[in-house]
């Protein structure tokens, strides 16, 4: 680094004030040091510088006066020469040439639109709208433009481009190329040089909504810090410093928003030759040049140390130089874009899972919570039906209480009805007695028949004992047979009396039962009587409403007699005699 | 580095999010400098800024990382979140449209950011009274719905409990971490959590700000 610095000194120095000579001297002595370290280069630029004039008055502008004149074939086959003169830098009143020459913007095909493009509307005018008015005054791009007459062509170019590109649309970062491009061309042309920028320099991409081709850009960048100055890289781990805080705005703005204008010029000279190149060797020149001072710093000052590049603003030819002596291999930086690729598609990967599982865990939550209102529903709906069940069985055994209930009472009723107690006990002994006395009576027949068969039995053995005393007292025997019969008279007279008196008695029973009946019966008859009577006052009603309804019917009657004959007279009168004869007939 | 600067109890990193255009680096810089820029550039992706807080004789280091509030440099800022241990969602009040994405970068915050990431609602450009869009009862809501720490207004052009809200943060995540430091009822914050009673005696704003009711 300190050698470089070095060499560096001579030729910022001849540029300014020395002789031609001196000059051209010291520019040849850049050049070939620069096309050493461009491997790509494949012309000597000597030659071309050597070829149409003497080189003691060959200047600057000469050549790049006939690189313009025959930029086409310049552009074919001396793509190498071209290089080298932009990284010497193009002269500023060539500058909007050359810019729009590199970026073959004279041939955008949407060049022709932009005023169509301009009358369109679209969603992120407001956004620029509001970022024009805030963007900062005192920054050496706007300076120009701090007027709000000269922000129009800010705002139209960045409107313009967000209406033709609408999937990139907008993007914050964009408008320090398009203030850069601003200074040194009309808005036409700047916004032709901007779509080509877009299109063919990978500033779409870096533009576009993931960024990945701007995280693709800070690994391959802190891959380089790491392998080129891995002290540095160590100290930013530490400090918890990555190189996304520092380097997202360098990508995005081509360092225009970091960089002191002169530096910004000559970096975007060769941006538009080489592409995105340039800033990585920039960048890393920068923190280089300022390892010393950043391993010092803790990450807030490292953080306004990068931001602030001020000190390159004296020597923006040793910037360039310094960006030169960086290595830059395009294989490695191939590798590390797949690696990067291959990281983000794992990422990616894993976020896709991640997003799965995680809709999955949503869509689990969903069910369950479903299934949990789902099961507190049945639950609900199973204790209302318990709820309506036990219900129902309150109002079946309220039901059943009722009707026992109304047993009981029934019962009670029955009970009132049937005779009490002491009756039942009157009849019982009752029928004891008559028990009792139907007994007696049968042991009286009894006894009376046995003294009936002991006075024959006597009577026959006085018969044989009167056969040997008849002449003693055959009228004696006489008496006596004739008193034993009378006795027998007696006992069977006595016999029948008491045969009589039990029918007497049992008569009497049954007339006492039938006396019951007869008084049942005649309390039927009498409740019949009298429903017999209630029917006979209702037939008696009927009868009289009969009546009524007679009479009615009968003035009704006589009402339509009335009105069919006041009809017949009054059709008699205006209708014709047949007419009049069939409504009577109807009327009939 | 600034050797006086150099000392510290404890380094909190606060993660500022929010829509393009509600005034985070402005908030930023009022915290900082206590200067308003009228013109602030936009922020490509992150920015910085530092300033150690004395809380209770603890010097308090807060780390405030400033994003890019435009979507696509979400990728970008979304690899900061994780190390953030606080959060700040800022939205403008006189802007609905920066307030309806709040849910959004919640989300996102649940989705990049540490579980128990510390986060605020702050509806900034208060000063913006006439073209009030969103009223700041919305804001507490919100906060209350989501679990966040607390709502805000603050006003980065007047300095208006910008301060406030960061001294909030500090102090909420030092409780977090260290015990000894109690909740400081005496300052001008809007807690959400309803077991602290909000109490407005800063003198300077104590008529201005409305207490989150939430």
């Amino acid at each position: 680094m300190d050698s470089l610095s070095a060499a560096s000194l001579c030729p910022s120095a001849g540029s300014q004030l020395s002789p031609d000579e001196m000059k051209l001297l010291a520019k040849l002595e850049e050049q070939n040091r620069l096309l050493e370290t461009d491997s790509k280069s494949l012309y000597s630029v000597s030659g071309v510088l050597q070829s149409p004039t003497s080189p003691k008055t060959l200047s600057e502008d000469d050549i790049w006066g006939h690189v313009i004149k025959e930029w086409d074939d310049w552009s074919k086959r001396k793509v190498g020469q071209i290089k080298v003169l932009i990284r010497r830098g193009v002269p500023a009143h060539l500058r909007p040439v050359v810019w729009q020459l590199l970026c073959d913007a004279q041939n955008v095909s949407v060049s022709q639109h932009y005023s169509d493009l301009l009358k369109s509307s679209c969603p992120a005018e407001t956004l620029i709208h509001r970022d024009l008015s805030r963007i900062l005054p005192q920054h050496q791009l706007f300076q120009k433009l701090r007027d709000a007459t000269c922000q129009e062509p800010l705002l139209n170019v960045l409107k313009a481009y967000a209406v033709l590109d609408r999937e990139i649309g907008y993007c914050q970062g964009s408008v320090f190329i398009v203030g850069l491009l601003l200074t040194q061309m009309a808005e036409e042309e700047a916004f032709c040089v901007f779509v080509r920028l877009m299109k063919d320099f990978r500033m779409r991409e870096l533009y576009r909504s993931s960024m990945v081709e701007l995280g693709c850009c800070i690994y391959q960048f802190d891959s380089m810090i790491q392998e080129q100055l891995p002290e540095l890289h160590s100290h930013f781990q530490t400090q918890g410093f990555h190189t996304s805080m520092f380097s997202s705005s360098w990508f995005l703005n081509i360092l225009l928003s970091s960089l002191p204008i002169t530096a910004a010029m000559r970096t975007f000279d060769i941006f538009m030759c080489e592409g995105l190149e340039i800033v990585f060797r920039v960048g890393l020149a920068v923190l280089h040049m300022k390892q010393t001072e950043l391993i010092k710093l803790d990450i807030e000052g490292m953080m306004n140390c990068l931001q602030n590049l001020e000190s390159w603003e004296s020597d923006p030819d040793g910037m360039i130089e310094a960006a030169y002596q960086i290595k830059y291999n395009s294989s490695r930086m191939k590798q590390l874009r797949k690696e990067y690729t291959s990281i983000k598609t794992k990422e990616l990967e894993d976020q896709e899972e991640l997003n799965g599982l995680s809709s999955e865990n949503e869509h689990l939550k969903q069910r369950l919570d479903l299934l949990e209102k789902r099961c507190s529903e049945q639950l609900v709906s199973q204790m209302k039906k318990e709820l309506e069940k036990s219900l129902r069985n309150a109002a079946r055994s309220q039901n059943t209480l009722k009707e026992m209930q109304t047993n009981t009472l029934q019962i009670e009723e029955s009970s009132s009805t049937v005779p009490d107690e002491n009756s039942v006990m009157y009849l019982q002994t009752e029928l004891i007695s008559c028990r009792l006395r139907e007994a007696e009576a049968l042991t009286g027949l009894k006894e009376l028949k046995q003294h009936i068969k002991d006075l024959v039995k006597k009577w026959q053995w006085q018969q044989v004992h009167c056969g040997g005393q008849q002449k003693v007292s055959s009228a004696q025997n006489d008496l006596q047979v004739e008193l034993l019969s009378a006795r027998l008279k007696e006992a069977l007279t006595q016999a029948a009396l008491k045969e009589s008196h039990h029918k007497l008695l049992q008569l009497q029973t049954e007339d006492k039962i039938h006396s019951d009946k007869l008084k049942r019966t005649e309390a039927h008859i009498n409740s019949q009587r009298d429903h017999l009577r209630e029917l006979t006052s209702q037939h008696q009603d009927l009868c009289s409403q009969l009546q009524q309804s007679r009479q009615q019917f009968s003035a009704l009657q006589y009402k339509i007699q009335i009105l069919s004959k006041s009809t017949t007279s009054f059709s008699q009168t205006t209708l014709k005699p047949s007419t009049s004869a069939s409504l009577e007939h109807n009327d009939t | 580095m600034d050797p006086q600067d150099d000392s510290f109890d404890f380094l909190f990193k606060i993660i500022l999010i929010g829509d393009s255009n509600v005034g985070k680096t402005c908030l930023v810089q009022s915290f900082k400098t206590s200067q308003f820029c009228e013109r602030q550039q936009n922020t490509i992706g992150v920015d910085f800024t530092v300033r150690t807080l004395s809380i209770e004789g603890r010097r308090v280091k807060m780390q405030v990382w400033d994003t890019a509030g435009q979507e696509r440099f979400r990728t970008i800022t979304q690899s900061y979140y994780r190390s953030a241990h606080g959060a700040m969602i800022a939205y403008d009040i006189s802007r609905r449209a920066t307030f309806d994405s709040l849910p959004r970068w919640i989300h996102e915050l649940k989705q990049f950011g540490a579980a128990n990431v510390l986060t605020a609602l702050i509806g900034n450009k208060r000063d913006l009274e006439a073209e009030r869009e969103v009223q700041f009862e919305e804001a507490c809501k919100l906060a209350e719905a989501k679990g966040l720490l607390a709502a805000v207004e603050t006003s980065a052009r007047d300095a208006w409990s910008v301060e406030e809200a960061f001294v909030m943060m500090a102090r909420r995540l030092l409780m977090q971490n260290d015990t000894s430091v109690a909740d400081d009822h005496t300052h001008a914050v809007m807690l959400r959590s309803n077991s602290h009673t909000v109490s407005l005696t800063s003198a300077s704003s104590a008529d201005e700000k409305k207490p989150c009711a939430c």
